[in-house]
């Protein structure tokens, strides 16, 4: 797979680099600010771009609106940005480009090259990928409100899973458990918080986040 | 101009002389036309009675306001315009006399032109003015060469002394030309002097209304001649009518001064009703109640603030301001003396004409306006105050932005560093590859690690220097300056600790000054002085650099001014171009119980 990463910090921008690199992805620029980064999706054509939210000259959200841009001109560019901060509105405006290929991963990932690997290749699948710490803070903060007390215990560890993007047989096997029994909890979460049961897993991504947000 | 400056006062004997002339001429033009007219002048004795008379109340206008309002010039108009009536009627057999009349042939003309332009204050100010008036400068010229006509050519029967023989033209020619040449100055004129009757209504003028009415008139009476001159020739019964018109005009110069002087008495009862209203009014008021009293709306209040520091409008707006900012057609007075200034009053430049009800009305306003002063003052006080404080907060938010981008893009990127060095380093492991790959890879965590500390020192260091707190001043300072590319001189003369928000304050002054003189001067040598000198610590920081240093722009000075002013300290760059930046802070020190 071609992928352009865009990261202003040297050293940050080397290691991811080098896991895609091992990973077997073809690395066909590494950038460090808004403008390079635009021009590499021109000249590049990648298939993905892995792009930190922060980059010169003002260091606020240079990489959310590259990759704004990107999803706008490009939209078969699947994009990853990689963030520090856990604040869904960033997601939300990342989302809000598209119900396909787009990811908001937390740096944190960083720490274990599988994770960054399986979220490029996901998105580049076309799937929607939300960190998990960001679900897990959307749900904390939900948790005061009451809906979410009827879900089992079991049920909110398939909520967490569907909010971060994965499909029901990635949930299956993430929890060690038969395609079949996620189907069923699929079911009673989307009828407990009484969300429209859409066969599209991005789309029913969205309606969680959403629900989650509300 | 203030209208207190003193003008130099006339002798008296000279004073006297002038009315005497004066005298003299008229009472001449009395004796000198009765049955020594010349043949064509078919005025009535009536008619001339009435003509003498109305002269006679210019004149005595004149020396009314002559003694009324010795300082304004406009007695010394009216003067000559009212002996250019009994000049102009020269006219009998005597060559001398004769020779007089004729060279005032428009000199009312002229006067009147001249007095209207210049009401109330004496003087022709504008260009558009002086340009008429010198119209009209030309027209009594032209009208003058009556003196050179010979009797052979124009129907005058006596001859003046200066008659040129021989001339082509005569006195029909010189009249129509005098006319013709009238015509568009008149026009021009008359356009001016509505325009300035409409403006007058508007403003502070309502004085010079009725005058430029009278004027006005005039002119109109005089245009409407033209037609009819030379060569047509006049009905008897239209030759009585303009007659008495004329004589009208001339008796409401006396007229319009007398009402001028009716809405002065008025105005003086304005006084009285201002000084009621400002009895218990609210702050802010003062202002709107004098420009009701001169009839000002654009009449301007500045205070002085007691600290001397410059002037402000009643609503606290710092007003810079200086006597050199005041250009005609504005004019300022001073409340108060010149030693304990008030504040001034800038106004319409017309009411200078009125000096003693301008100083009645601002004296009357007196306490209203200290008051008013005071207020003033105390709310520019409390914009500063506000002013300062926002600044403060910003500094404190840009600090706060800095603080977290220093986290953000340095430390957490480092530890980011650290964490994929270990996930590597896992790999690594899995593979059970050789030592060196694993040492390698332990390097770049231990690298990355340090690089991570140091930042968060960095930025620790940056919210509050430690060895401040711990150690002081000159500690800090010392530490603040030992990797200095430039080198630098630090001298101190602190024989104890000074109170943490001075050392603070300081440090950070100090600190802005040297970093600039480091980054931006090209300076060779700093020089860094602390000493306390009469309970004041005194930081000095001077390089020998480019110099042109601006404290109020863009430099990081600037965000230190708010800080020594909380401090009640004072700050001050000196950045002459080529000679290098001196930066004097002054803090005064209140003693600190030693623990």
């Amino acid at each position: 797979m071609r992928v352009v990463v865009a990261e202003d910090d040297l050293l940050v921008r080397e290691g991811v680099v080098r896991v895609l690199v091992n990973a077997g992805h073809d690395v066909v620029a590494a950038v460090g600010d808004h403008d390079a980064l635009i021009s590499a999706v021109e000249a590049d054509e990648p298939d993905a771009c892995v792009i930190d939210i922060r980059m010169p000259p003002t260091h606020r959200d240079e990489g959310l609106v590259a990759a704004r841009t990107i999803r706008e001109c490009h939209p078969e560019v699947a994009v990853l940005v990689l963030s520090q901060f856990v604040d869904d509105t960033y997601a939300e405006e990342l989302l809000s480009t598209g119900e396909r290929s787009v990811g908001y991963l937390l740096k944190d990932r960083l720490f274990s090259s599988d994770e960054l690997v399986r979220a490029v290749a996901d998105v580049a699948g076309g799937a929607v990928v939300i960190d998990r710490a960001l679900v897990r803070e959307l749900l904390e903060r939900r948790r005061v409100k009451d809906p979410l007390a009827r879900l089992s215990g079991r049920e909110r560890e398939v909520l967490t899973l569907m909010a971060e993007g994965r499909a029901d047989r990635a949930i299956a096997a993430a929890l060690c458990l038969s395609v079949k029994t996620v189907e069923s909890h699929v079911r009673s979460i989307l009828t407990k918080l009484d969300l429209p049961d859409d066969p599209n897993a991005n789309r029913r991504v969205l309606a969680v986040l959403r629900w989650l947000r509300s | 101009m203030a209208p207190a400056v003193a003008r130099p006062r006339r002798s008296r004997a000279s004073s006297s002389l002038v009315w005497l002339g004066a005298a003299a001429i008229a009472l001449v033009s009395v004796g000198y036309r009765w049955d020594l007219r010349p043949p064509y002048d078919e005025r009535t004795h009536l008619q001339e009675v009435a003509q003498l008379l109305s002269a006679g109340s210019v004149l005595v206008t004149a020396y009314v306001l002559a003694r009324r309002q010795p300082g304004n010039r406009m007695w010394v108009l009216t003067l000559w315009f009212g002996l250019a009536g009994f000049l102009q009627d020269f006219q009998g057999p005597n060559r001398l006399l004769l020779t007089i009349g004729d060279l005032a042939y428009e000199l009312p003309a002229l006067f009147l032109v001249w007095l209207s332009l210049a009401f109330p204050t004496g003087y022709v100010r504008s260009r558009i003015d002086r340009v008429i008036l010198g119209w009209v400068v030309a027209i009594t010229a032209l009208a003058a060469c009556h003196a050179f006509v010979d009797v052979a050519y124009g129907g005058h029967p006596f001859e003046p002394y200066l008659a040129v023989h021989g001339l082509s033209f005569g006195r029909p020619e010189l009249e129509q030309w005098t006319l013709y040449l009238s015509l568009p100055g008149g026009v021009i004129f008359l356009v001016r002097l509505i325009s300035k009757a409409i403006a007058a209504r508007r403003g502070a003028r309502r004085v010079s209304v009725p005058l430029l009415i009278a004027a006005t008139g005039a002119t109109i009476w005089f245009l409407a001649q033209v037609p009819f001159a030379g060569t047509f020739g006049f009905s008897r019964a239209l030759l009585d009518g303009f007659f008495w018109i004329s004589m009208l005009i001339q008796c409401s110069i006396p007229i319009a001064f007398a009402s001028g002087a009716l809405a002065q008495q008025w105005n003086r009862s304005i006084v009285a009703e201002m000084m009621l209203e400002l009895d218990q009014a609210p702050p802010g008021s003062v202002e709107p109640a004098l420009a009701r009293a001169l009839g000002d709306p654009g009449l301007r209040v500045l205070l002085r603030r007691p600290d001397g520091s410059g002037y402000v409008r009643p609503g606290g707006a710092v007003a810079p301001w200086s006597p050199a900012m005041v250009a005609w057609p504005r004019g300022w007075t001073r409340i108060g003396t010149a030693e304990n200034e008030v504040g001034v009053v800038v106004y319409d430049a017309e009411l200078d004409a009125q000096p003693a009800l301008v100083r009645s009305i601002i004296t009357a306003a007196r306490f209203a306006l200290e008051n008013e002063r005071l207020h003033a003052d105390l709310q520019a006080q409390m914009r500063e105050l506000r002013a300062s404080r926002t600044r403060v907060v910003d500094a404190a938010d840009a600090e706060r932005r800095r603080i977290e981008r220093n986290l953000h893009d340095g430390v957490q990127q480092r530890l980011y560093t650290v964490g994929m060095e270990l996930d590597a380093l896992r790999h690594v492991l899995t593979d059970r590859a050789d030592p060196v790959a694993v040492r390698e890879r332990l390097e770049e965590v231990d690298a990355a690690l340090r690089t991570a500390i140091e930042d968060l020192r960095d930025v620790a260091h940056g919210i509050d220097p430690p060895v401040l707190t711990n150690r002081g001043l000159e500690a800090a300072l010392r530490s603040r300056t030992r990797r200095s590319s430039v080198p630098v001189v630090l001298v101190t003369e602190l024989a104890e600790r000074l109170s943490a928000p001075v050392e603070t304050a300081a440090y950070y002054v100090a600190s802005e000054a040297y970093a600039n003189a480091e980054r931006h001067a090209d300076a060779t040598r700093i020089a860094i002085d602390l000493r306390v000198e009469d309970h004041e610590l005194v930081v000095t920081v001077t390089d020998d650099g480019a110099g042109g240093a601006d404290a109020t722009h863009g430099s990081g000075l600037r965000g230190q001014v708010d800080r020594v002013h909380a401090l009640d300290g004072t700050l001050s760059v000196a950045s002459p171009p080529g000679a290098g930046t001196t930066v004097i802070a002054r803090f005064p020190l209140v003693p600190v119980v030693s623990s």
